[in-house]
């Protein structure tokens, strides 16, 4: 059920009341309707839907429009992770499910299809809609069925759909939300990159990263204690190669949605701050935020310029979430280094959301002390082995190959062979700012590890043995000796 | 905060509204195969006055028994429009509005027009063709309204032809739907309302369209 | 399902079947010892009386199916009416019928049949549709090959999830404990009474659809709202009218 528009005139004062008492810190004018005396409509165009992260193109139309929709609804099997498949319902064989964009205004004609090869029953509550269900008792449909209905869009900003279907939270944990937006009929200010990002959260039978065909488990649905956190559907699905690119001194305007079905999002992106957040997705904004929640079931606006290269991580703050469940989506910045703002080189961080001091890994205390028996090539070739995959795989990847441009290889590693130190260094103390590396450049931090020398003499001979940077047994005595130094 | 509450107090009486004002409105019939005209029928015998089409309602077999204890079978209505809805008679509530609704339909129309009244009973126990005569005679309504009794397989094809749901209750009662229908003089299904207490408008639209 | 109400099952199911099927003569039915049965959505009462009946043990087939519109050709394909059957009435079928050199393999299940033709071919039986309570009151029993707490639900499930990998064909999935086959798993299936989902038990505020079912008070009334088989079952069952043909439902007689 949405807001409803039409106050009796007793009830005014009493709500603007309320929205003094709110004293928002920005308010985009907006137009309020009479619902008894709407904008007349017309014309008519198809809506364009897009699939995540694309938005669609505004409207063109000077007056209101009838806009109409066809969204199909397909159940498939699609990949949740590399190796892990689960079996999707979707809006428009997608998650999350297609874009809407429509104006404040428009008459919405929408058509929705239930695929024939479909096994269950589905409908739609769009929150954009002003009446009963959303919509949703208007468009349960079996499979094979089309149902249609119509609204005026009369309120602006960005709403949620999902199917509402019983069980409803089991419709939405399989992949049934997206995203309509109701603009300004004049619409947005202008920006050069509009993305959509929707994170959401799936219930499997499998845990994090188990292969194969995952079914949804309603226990783990129950408790809120999901398998996968995902930005747009899949781990991964834009992140890697499927990042989303803008250039130096662009503007971006994201268009965020929580589907959940239970989680609140603590969307964050690593590396940049929201110069505006249209707070929930509504009228009101606020400026200069690190961390916007996002209810599930609700939305936000951030619009943000880009001013240095890089790659921005667009997370759920939560940050389990993002790094042991999938939640990160990526941007990445290609441009001209702008060292007015950031500066790697002087190891210098000009804003740093996440705090400007190193990390450090692991925990134990007064690890250099700990004495202990040196051990042979082939122990120190093993246990690095098992170090490496626990410290070091998840970004300098297997066999050392690094990711170009993100992560560095430490497979014949031109930069870690001329170091002096074997890279004991980088371990004990982390590293930050450019560097290049076999020929790359790379502008990232790695954490301080706090490991022992035993264990660092284990990985750092794997490093060199297997991952051919000239070999050799390193002694613990031999990173003992250089911490001594280096004290 | 007493603001807030009587704001939010306020909304929540105006969702209501809305709500309640929405589930007796007017609802067209979402007919997705439209008998836009009458498709040749293979099975219509010839001396039917009227060519009932692949959407007729009247395709239905079965007997029914009226308030007069007339046996008769729902294909004998066709040549006129029919209002159609489901009701029974010991309902204390709904039914008397559906009732209601239908003679507010029937004041509107001229009394030269012919059209019947057709009103099945759920209760296939209780809603014997001498208990609907004298729910008729209680009504008050003319030789046009026809109050039917059937079995209750029957009931239930018929239900589940018009999308009327319906569940028989410990207590002898009917949860149902409530639904007027209006089939054109081949059985077809023109038009439909839902809800108590709606406005009689659409439905006389309706029927005089078909004249 | 409680485990108490498994064994009282599998014991009416040892003790029953065996000297009333030796009476019947009805090979390919089940009888099913009538019981209660704690209904999905919450009526009146906490649980609903189901008398003894019979159930047939598998889905009607194409090949059964195919006997019935032979001797009945108003249900053709070409001959049966839109207001009983929608245009997807036996979509799966040759037009002109099924014929052994054509159309899906003999042991699977018919799909796209309507309620009413699905009535009409038990009728034709001297049968009838198995009414809601008794098609769930049969559902709920356990494989029989399987009797673990969680061996239905898993069933169910990875049907669900698109996991079950097996022919499409009747006897295919599994047999409960009353030698009922494919209760879960292959199609879904018409039952008599199914709009006889009527959230309200008072006539007054009855909304056109049962909404409580798919909007927020569906917990409200639901015996057991984290029973999402069931909720799934009877949400489909609601988005279906009589004259529906769809790909995935089918049928079977009760007497």
């Amino acid at each position: 059920m949405n807001s409803i528009h039409n106050f009796p005139k007793l009830l005014l004062p009493l709500l603007a009341a309320v929205i003094l008492l709110l004293a928002p810190a920005c308010q985009r004018d907006k137009q309020k309707f009479n619902t008894d005396n709407l904008p007349p409509i017309k014309g008519e165009v198809m809506a364009k839907l897009t699939v995540a992260p694309e938005v669609p193109p505004r409207i063109q139309a000077k007056t209101n429009t009838k806009v109409i929709v066809h969204l199909e609804i397909v159940e498939q099997v699609m990949r949740l992770a590399d190796g892990v498949e689960y079996n999707f319902w979707t809006f428009g064989g997608v998650v999350p499910g297609k874009f809407i964009r429509v104006r404040q205004g428009d008459l919405v004609e929408f058509h929705l299809h239930n695929h024939p090869d479909n096994m269950f029953p589905h409908n739609i509550d769009l929150h954009a809609v002003t009446g009963p269900g959303g919509g949703a008792e208007a468009t349960l449909i079996a499979p094979g069925k089309s149902a249609q209905f119509s609204f005026r869009a009369l309120n602006e900003g960005l709403y949620v759909y999902h199917c509402a279907t019983a069980p409803v939270g089991m419709h939405i944990a399989n992949g049934m939300y997206g995203l309509i937006l109701v603009e300004p009929l004049a619409g947005m200010s202008p920006v050069d990159h509009e993305f959509y990002v929707m994170q959401s959260e799936f219930y499997t039978s499998g845990r994090f990263g188990e292969r194969g065909l995952q079914e949804f488990d309603m226990q783990k649905a129950l408790d809120e204690n999901p398998d996968y956190v995902v930005m747009n559907g899949a781990v991964g699905a834009s992140a890697g190669e499927n990042a989303m690119q803008v250039k130096v001194g662009e503007t971006v305007r994201l268009f965020l949605g929580n589907g959940g079905p239970n989680l609140v999002s603590s969307f964050h992106a690593i590396g940049e701050i929201f110069d505006k957040v249209y707070i929930e997705g509504g009228s009101m904004y606020t400026e200069n935020v690190q961390t916007t929640l996002i209810p599930a079931g609700g939305s936000a606006i951030v619009e943000f310029k880009c001013e240095v290269p890089g790659t921005l991580h667009l997370v759920d703050h939560s940050i389990f979430r993002a790094f042991n469940k999938g939640a990160i989506a990526q941007i990445k910045v290609i441009g001209e280094e702008n060292h007015d703002v950031f500066s790697g080189k002087e190891k210098e961080t000009v804003y740093l959301p996440e705090g400007s001091a190193i990390q450090k890994v692991g925990e134990r205390k007064d690890a250099s002390e700990e004495v202990v028996s040196e051990r042979t090539l082939e122990e120190r070739l093993e246990k690095g082995e098992s170090l490496y995959k626990q410290n070091c795989l998840a970004c300098h990847m297997d066999q050392g190959k690094g990711v170009i441009g993100v992560f560095p290889p430490l497979n014949n590693s031109d930069f870690l062979q001329a170091r002096d130190d074997k890279g004991f260094g980088i371990i004990v103390n982390g590293l930050q700012g450019e560097i290049v590396v076999n020929g790359t450049s790379y502008n990232n931090i790695m954490p301080a590890m706090h490991m022992s020398d035993d264990n660092i003499a284990s990985v750092m001979t794997y490093i060199f043995t297997e991952l051919n940077n000239g070999g050799g047994l390193i002694n613990a005595a031999d990173v003992r000796q250089w911490r001594e130094k280096n004290k | 905060m007493k603001i807030l509450k009587k704001r939010t107090f306020a909304i929540l009486l105006i969702a209501l509204l809305v709500i309640g004002f929405n589930s007796c409105d007017d609802s067209t019939a979402h007919q997705e195969t439209t008998a836009s005209c009458c498709s040749t029928d293979k099975e219509t015998q010839s001396d039917e006055p009227v060519s009932l089409s692949d959407m007729s309602v009247y395709h239905l077999d079965g007997d029914w028994h009226d308030q007069n204890g007339k046996q008769l079978a729902l294909k004998d209505f066709a040549g006129k429009p029919v209002v159609l809805t489901m009701f029974f008679t010991h309902c204390e509530y709904a039914c008397p509005l559906l009732v209601h609704d239908m003679k507010g339909v029937e004041e509107q129309l001229d009394a030269d027009m012919e059209y019947t009244f057709v009103l099945v009973s759920f209760d296939d126990k209780r809603d014997t063709p001498e208990r609907l005569k004298s729910y008729a005679d209680s009504q008050g309504v003319g030789e046009n309204w026809v109050f039917l009794h059937g079995d209750a397989n029957q009931i239930k094809a018929l239900s589940i032809l018009l999308n009327i749901n319906y569940e028989a209750l410990e207590n002898g009662q009917f949860a149902h739907s409530n639904r007027k229908l209006v089939l054109d003089q081949g059985g077809a299904i023109v038009f439909q309302q839902d809800g108590l207490q709606t406005k009689p408008e659409p439905v006389v639209k309706a029927l005089l369209d078909l004249i | 399902m409680k485990i108490i109400g498994f064994y009282k099952l599998l014991i009416i199911g040892l003790l029953c079947l065996p000297g009333l099927k030796s009476s019947g003569q009805q090979q390919d039915m089940a009888f099913i010892e009538g019981g209660t049965y704690k209904p999905f959505v919450k009526g009146d009462k906490e649980e609903v009386p189901v008398n003894a009946f019979w159930m047939d043990k598998k889905a009607v087939t194409n090949t059964d199916y195919q006997r019935f519109v032979e001797a009945n050709p108003q249900w053709s394909k070409e001959n049966a009416k839109r207001i009983f059957a929608d245009s997807n009435y036996l979509y799966h079928w040759p037009d002109s019928g099924l014929s052994q050199h054509s159309g899906p393999p003999d042991g699977a299940p018919v799909v796209n049949v309507s309620w009413f033709a699905a009535k009409a071919y038990c009728e034709w039986q001297n049968k009838r549709l198995p009414k809601l309570h008794e098609w769930e009151f049969v559902a709920r029993a356990f494989p029989k090959n399987d009797v673990s707490a969680d061996s239905l639900q898993r069933i169910i499930s990875d049907w669900y999830s698109n996991r079950l990998k097996h022919d499409f064909l009747v006897g295919s999935v599994y047999q409960n404990t009353y030698g009922v086959w494919d209760m879960h798993g292959l199609v879904w299936e018409w039952v008599y009474d199914f709009n006889s989902i009527v959230m309200n038990n008072d006539g007054r505020n009855q909304e056109e659809m049962p909404e409580g079912l798919f909007c927020g008070s569906a917990s409200l009334n639901a015996n057991d709202a984290t029973d999402y088989a069931a909720f799934v079952r009877f949400a489909f069952r609601t988005s279906l009218k009589g004259n529906y043909n769809l790909r995935k439902l089918g049928f079977r007689c009760a007497k």
